[in-house]
C-alpha cells in the first residue's frame, strides 16, 4: 500500500528529521530493521525534533529504491536534513545509527 | 567532491559489512529487488502466516480486480453470505448487495478507485437464501506496482445483530418522544439531561428550557420537601412508584400527576441517574370525586327505592340489600348480609331456584320470573324477581329485584273469576245474544245459543258481519235502520234473519248500547218468533173459525127451527091435497126447497165441525159416490173425478157425516195440489193385513196399520206432490202449505183425527212432481148396514098413544111439534119452557115422555129432565138441538145413553123417534 509520500523537500521546520526505510517485504533483516528503528525513535524525548519515517518496500518498489540509490535492503535513508546518509543492516548498533543520524544521545 | 567519494565508499563498505554479516534480504538493481535466500525462506514463511490469518479471520475478506469482478473470497466470508467460495470467485461485488443500495456501493468505490484511500459503511447485502445480511464493509483501493489502480481489498463484519438491537434503540427513543406521558431523566443532583415531547407538554417547557434545568423549579414550594426524599430513594436503587403529587408548570399552574421514577445505571454499573414518567391525572382526580359522588347518590338511590333490590354473588351470597329488600322478607339487613338465600329459605318453593339459575346461566338475565317467596315469619308473597349483571369490578354480581305481586294476583284472581261469572253469564245465556261494531256491522262476541240458533258455529258467527245474516233484500233498510237508530236500549222490532241453511228467520231483536276497549258495540238480543209469530197466525186463523164456527152454528140453530118448521108444515100440508092434486107439485117443491136448506146447513155446521158425531154401520161407496155429486160441481171444470168400488165392499161403522167431510177435505186438498187441472182417483176395495206380508210394495203400503181386515179408500192425484218434510207434517194441526185465508190448517188433521177415532189408520205416499196417494184403512165389520133415515109416507100408519111433555121456547116449532103428535094420537102437554113444564108435570101423574129442547132460557133440558126423573120414575127423555155444543154433547160426540133428536127434524123423523125411545127396553 502506498502511503503519501512525506515532505522530502523539508518545506515545514528546519530541524525536521526525513528518514525512509527500504525493507524486502517481511524478510528477517527488514522486519528486525523496522523494529530497531522503532525503538531508537521511541525512546525519543517529546521536545526533540519532530520525524517524517517512511517505510518503501523494494518487492513492489524497485524503482524507487533504485531512483535512491540502494542497492541492497534493508538500507535506512536520511533524506532530510542533508546530506543523504544511507544506513545498511538491521540497525542493531542502536549508538552507531544514532551517531549516523546525528540524533542525540 | 572528495567528502561524496569517502562517504559512497564508506557506504559501500557498510553494505559490504551488511551483507557479509548477513543483515541484506534483497539486492535492487534496474530490473527489480532480488530476494536473498533466506529472505526468500522467511518470505515464504510469513506469506504462509497472512494466508492463515485471512482464511482463519473472523472478518469475510475478499478483493475485486478493477472490473469489480471478485478475485478472492475467504472462508468467512462465504460463511456470512451462504456462498460457497467458488461460486462468488469471478461474480461481480455488486451482486451481492441488497438492490437499493447498488448505485451508493458502486459510487463509493469508483470514487476510491479515483481517489486511492479506504472507508467504511454499513451496506445491506444478500445472503444466498435472500435474506439481508448487514455488513460493516472496510474497503481500500489497491494499487499496482505502476501505481494504477488494480482493485479493491474489503474486510467485512457481520452486523446484522447488531443493526436490529441499534434499531430496537432507535424504536424505543421513538416510543419515549411520542409518548403521551412526560419522560426525563435526571441526574442525582436532579438536573434535567432529557426531556420528552410528552414533558413539555405536562409541564410546558420546551427541550432547550428544560435540560440543563434542575427539577426542583417543578416543585411547588409545598412540595418541595418531596425532593430530597426522591434523591435518596433513587440513591439507593429503590425506585419511586406511583406518587401522586402536585407540579407546577412553567405558567404556573398547578397539576395534579402521578410519578415514577426509576434509578438509572451508567455503563459502570453505577447509578448514575433516574428516569421519571410523569403522567396529568387532575382530569381522573376530578373523574373520581365525582364518581365518589356519584356512587353516594346512588348508594342513597339504592337504600331508599321503593323497589326490591339486593345485590348477590354468583355464589348467592347477598352482598347487599336495600330497606325494601329487606322489609319484603321481613328480616333486619345484618340478618340477611353474608348469608345465602338457600340459608335463609327466602325461596318458599325450593324447586323454583334450579330453573331460575338455568335461565340466568343461558341468557344471561332474568326477567320478570314468577315465583313465591317466605318471609321471616313464615308468610309466603308472591313476586316476579328480575336478575340482571352488573360489573362491580370485583367477581361477578347480580341484582336481584323482586316486584311483590301477592295482592295484585288476588285481585286478578278476583278478577278473572268475575270474568268468568258474566263471560258465562253471555255464553251461556239460553236467549241468543251477540254484540256487533256500530260502525263496521262487523259480529264481535255471539253466545252458544246464538250459534244455534243460526246454524253457525261461533267462530263462524264472529267472522261475519250483520250483512251476512241478512236477506240480500233486507240489507240496505237494516243498515239505515242501525244508522237512524238512537242510542240506549231500545226494541228494535222484528226483523228477517237467514239461517246457515238459509232458510229464514223472525227475529225480535232487543239493543243495548256497550262500549268494549274503546269500541262502541251493541248488544243484540235475539229472539226467534218464527213459531210465535206463525202459531199467532194460526191462533187467528183459528179464532176467526172459532168465530165463523160460532157465527154459523148460531145461525144453524136458528135455521134448523126454521127448516124444521117449514119441512114439517109442507108434510102436514102435503096431507091434505089427494093424490094427484096438482098442488102436491108445489108443496113438493117446497119440501124440497127446505131439503136443500138443510144439506147445506149440515155443511154449515161441517165446516164449522159443530156436527153431533153418530157412527153407524155404512157402506162406504153410497158415502163416497154421495159426497161426490155434490163435489163435481163444486171442484171446477179441468178436474176429473172417478170412483172405482170393488164389488163385494165390506162394511164399516162410522159416521157418515164425518166420512162426508173426509172425502171432502181429501178431495179439496188434491184439488189445491193440481192448480192447473188433472185427475183425482177414488177407489174402495177390501184388503187384509197381515204381519207376515211378503210383498214388499204392500208392505210399504201398509205400514203402520195393525193386522186386520179392511176396507181400504185410497185418493189419489196427479198433482204436485210433496217433499219428504212437508209430507211428515200434513197431519199436524195448523200445518198449512197454502195462504193464510185460503185453508184452515186443520183439514187434514180432521181427516186424520176423524180416520183414528173410528178406529181406522191412514198413510200417505207422495213425491214431487209425482202427486200424492193418501190411503185410508176403516176396519170391516161384519153387521149389517143400520136402517135407512126414516122417510116420509108412513107417519100416518104409526098410531100412538101416551102423555108426551112437549118443552120448546121456540114457538113455531113447538106448535108444529104439538100438531104432529097430537095428530098421531099422543096426549100432549105444552110447555114454553122448564118452569111451565114443571108445573104441567106437577097436575099430570103420568107423563110416558119428556121432549125438550136443550138450550132454553132459565132451566136447561137435562136441568128439567132431573129434576123431574124423581116424580115420575118412568118418564123417557128424548133431546131436542140445533146445537152440537151443549150439555149433553160435548165437542160433538154425543154422551151415551142420551136420546137426542137432531134439529132440523121432519115430522115422520119426530114420531119415528119417539115411537123408537118408547119403545125402548131400559
Amino acid at each position: 500500500m502506498r502511503k503519501e509520500p512525506a515532505a522530502a523537500d523539508g518545506g515545514t521546520r528546519k530541524t525536521k528529521l526525513v528518514l525512509r526505510l527500504y525493507v524486502a517485504g517481511s524478510g528477517p533483516n527488514s522486519a528486525a530493521a523496522l523494529s530497531n528503528l522503532r525503538d531508537l525513535l521511541a525512546v525519543r524525548s517529546g521536545d526533540e525534533d519532530p520525524v517524517e519515517f517512511e517505510v518503501v518496500n523494494v518487492l513492489r518498489e524497485a524503482a524507487r529504491a533504485f531512483e535512491d540509490s540502494v542497492i541492497v535492503s534493508p538500507t535506512l535513508v536520511r533524506l532530510h536534513p542533508l546530506p543523504v546518509v544511507r544506513i545498511v543492516g538491521t540497525l542493531c548498533d542502536h549508538e552507531a545509527v544514532r551517531l549516523a543520524l546525528g540524533l542525540p544521545k | 567532491m572528495i567528502e561524496t567519494l569517502e562517504r559512497e565508499l564508506a557506504e559501500s563498505r557498510a553494505a559490504n559489512r551488511a551483507l557479509a554479516s548477513g543483515q541484506v534480504d534483497a539486492i535492487v538493481d534496474g530490473s527489480g529487488a532480488f530476494l536473498l535466500d533466506q529472505a526468500q525462506t522467511a518470505l515464504q514463511e510469513s506469506e504462509e502466516l497472512f494466508r492463515t490469518i485471512v482464511t482463519t479471520a473472523d472478518e469475510g475478506i475478499w478483493t475485486v480486480d478493477s472490473r469489480m469482478a471478485i478475485t478472492f473470497a475467504n472462508e468467512r466470508l462465504a460463511s456470512m453470505s451462504g456462498y460457497r467460495v467458488e461460486e462468488m470467485l469471478g461474480r461481480g461485488a455488486d451482486e451481492f448487495i441488497r438492490g437499493d443500495a447498488r448505485d451508493g456501493v458502486r459510487e463509493r468505490f469508483s470514487r476510491l478507485a479515483q481517489e486511492g484511500g479506504s472507508q467504511r459503511h454499513d451496506v445491506p447485502c444478500l445472503r444466498k437464501d435472500g435474506t439481508v445480511l448487514w455488513a460493516s464493509v472496510a474497503t481500500s483501493a489497491l494499487f499496482g506496482p505502476a501505481g494504477g489502480f488494480s482493485g479493491l481489498l474489503g474486510m467485512v463484519t457481520d452486523i446484522t445483530d447488531r443493526r436490529s438491537v441499534e434499531a430496537a434503540r432507535s424504536r424505543v427513543a421513538a416510543i419515549v418522544e411520542s409518548s403521551d406521558d412526560a419522560i426525563f431523566s435526571k441526574s442525582l443532583d436532579g438536573t434535567i439531561l432529557t426531556w420528552n415531547a410528552g414533558a413539555e407538554a405536562l409541564y410546558g417547557y420546551t427541550p432547550a428550557e428544560a435540560i440543563g434545568m434542575s427539577v426542583v423549579s417543578l416543585f411547588p414550594p409545598d412540595k418541595a420537601c418531596e425532593l430530597p426524599k426522591i434523591l435518596e430513594s433513587i440513591q439507593s436503587g429503590h425506585p419511586v412508584r406511583h406518587l401522586e403529587s402536585d407540579r407546577r408548570r412553567k405558567d404556573g399552574r398547578m397539576i395534579t400527576i402521578s410519578l415514577t421514577i426509576s434509578p438509572l445505571k451508567g455503563e459502570d454499573g453505577l447509578i448514575s441517574g433516574a428516569s421519571v414518567v410523569a403522567r396529568d391525572v387532575t382530569e381522573r382526580h376530578r373523574h373520581e370525586e365525582e364518581l365518589r359522588r356519584s356512587e353516594e347518590r346512588f348508594r342513597a338511590i339504592f337504600q331508599v327505592s321503593p323497589a326490591n333490590i339486593a345485590i348477590g354473588s354468583s355464589s348467592d351470597l347477598i352482598q347487599n340489600a336495600n330497606d325494601r329488600y329487606c322489609q319484603f322478607f321481613g328480616y333486619e339487613r345484618e340478618e340477611m348480609i353474608g348469608r345465602t338465600a338457600r340459608e335463609l329459605g327466602l325461596w318458599a318453593n325450593a324447586a323454583d331456584r334450579a330453573p331460575m339459575i338455568e335461565i340466568l346461566r343461558t341468557q344471561g338475565r332474568v326477567q320478570s320470573f314468577a315465583s313465591s317467596f317466605r318471609r321471616k315469619n313464615g308468610e309466603v308473597r308472591d313476586g316476579l324477581m328480575t336478575v340482571e349483571p352488573i360489573d362491580l369490578g370485583t367477581e361477578p354480581m347480580f341484582l336481584f329485584m323482586i316486584e311483590d305481586i301477592t295482592e295484585r294476583k288476588a285481585a286478578d284472581k278476583l278478577l278473572r273469576e268475575s270474568e268468568e261469572r258474566y263471560r258465562l253469564l253471555f255464553d251461556e245465556s239460553p236467549m241468543p245474544l251477540w254484540s256487533y261494531d256500530q260502525s263496521t256491522l262487523e259480529i264481535v262476541t255471539a253466545n252458544q245459543a246464538a250459534a244455534d240458533q243460526y246454524g253457525y258455529t261461533k267462530d263462524e258467527l264472529t267472522s261475519m258481519t250483520l250483512d251476512d245474516i241478512r236477506p240480500a233484500s233486507e240489507i240496505e233498510r237494516a243498515r239505515k235502520a242501525i244508522r237512524a237508530s238512537a242510542a240506549g236500549r231500545q226494541f228494535a222490532g222484528v226483523w228477517k234473519h237467514k239461517r246457515k241453511d238459509g232458510s229464514l228467520l223472525d227475529v225480535e231483536i232487543h239493543l243495548g248500547d256497550v262500549q268494549i276497549a274503546g269500541r262502541k258495540l251493541r248488544l243484540s238480543m235475539l229472539n226467534d218468533v218464527t213459531g210465535k209469530r206463525s202459531l199467532e197466525e194460526q191462533l187467528r186463523q183459528a179464532q176467526k173459525m172459532e168465530a165463523v164456527g160460532q157465527l154459523a152454528g148460531g145461525v144453524a140453530h136458528d135455521f134448523n127451527n126454521l127448516l124444521t118448521a117449514i119441512l114439517g108444515y109442507s108434510e102436514l100440508l102435503d096431507r091434505r091435497f089427494d093424490t094427484g092434486d096438482p098442488a102436491r107439485a108445489d108443496v113438493a117443491e117446497i119440501k124440497r126447497a127446505g131439503e136443500r136448506a138443510t144439506v147445506l146447513t149440515r155443511q154449515l155446521l161441517a165446516f164449522s165441525r159443530k156436527q153431533v158425531l153418530v157412527p153407524e154401520v155404512l157402506d162406504l161407496g153410497e158415502t163416497v159416490g154421495g159426497v161426490l155429486r155434490l163435489l163435481e160441481r163444486l171442484i171446477g171444470e179441468n178436474i176429473t173425478l172417478t170412483l172405482d168400488l170393488a164389488p163385494d165392499l165390506g162394511r164399516v161403522e162410522a159416521d157418515p157425516g164425518q166420512m162426508e167431510q173426509v172425502v171432502m177435505n181429501l178431495a179439496v186438498n188434491a184439488r189445491d195440489a193440481m192448480p192447473m187441472g188433472g185427475k183425482i182417483s177414488f177407489e174402495l176395495s177390501n184388503v187384509e193385513v197381515s204381519n207376515v206380508e211378503l210383498d214388499e210394495g204392500r208392505r210399504r203400503d201398509h205400514l203402520g196399520v195393525p193386522p186386520g181386515l179392511y176396507v181400504l179408500l185410497s185418493v189419489t192425484d196427479t198433482g204436485t206432490g210433496m217433499a219428504p218434510e212437508t209430507r211428515d207434517r200434513i197431519f199436524e194441526p195448523f200445518f198449512t202449505t197454502k195462504e193464510v185465508g185460503r185453508g184452515t190448517g186443520l183439514g187434514l188433521s180432521t181427516v186424520h183425527g176423524i180416520v183414528n177415532q173410528s178406529g181406522g189408520s191412514i198413510s200417505v205416499t207422495s213425491a214431487l212432481g209425482r202427486g200424492t196417494k193418501f190411503r185410508i184403512y176403516l176396519p170391516r165389520v161384519a153387521r149389517p148396514v143400520s136402517g135407512s133415515h126414516p122417510s116420509s109416507g108412513k107417519i100416518a100408519k104409526l098410531k100412538a098413544c101416551g102423555t108426551i111433555l112437549l118443552v120448546e121456547d121456540d114457538e113455531q116449532l113447538r106448535r108444529l111439534a104439538n100438531q104432529v103428535l097430537s095428530h098421531s094420537g099422543y096426549d100432549v102437554l105444552v110447555a114454553q119452557h122448564a118452569e111451565q113444564a114443571r108445573g104441567l108435570a106437577r097436575t099430570h101423574r103420568k107423563i110416558d115422555l119428556l121432549l125438550t129442547d136443550v138450550v132454553m132460557p132459565g132451566s136447561s133440558g137435562p136441568e128439567l129432565a132431573l129434576s123431574l126423573a124423581a116424580e115420575h120414575p118412568g118418564m123417557r127423555v128424548l133431546y131436542m138441538s140445533g146445537y152440537t155444543d151443549d150439555a149433553i154433547v160435548q165437542h160433538g160426540v154425543l154422551t151415551p145413553g142420551i136420546q137426542f133428536l137432531q134439529k132440523p127434524f121432519t115430522p115422520n123423523g119426530l114420531l119415528h123417534r119417539i115411537r123408537h125411545v118408547l119403545n125402548l127396553v131400559l
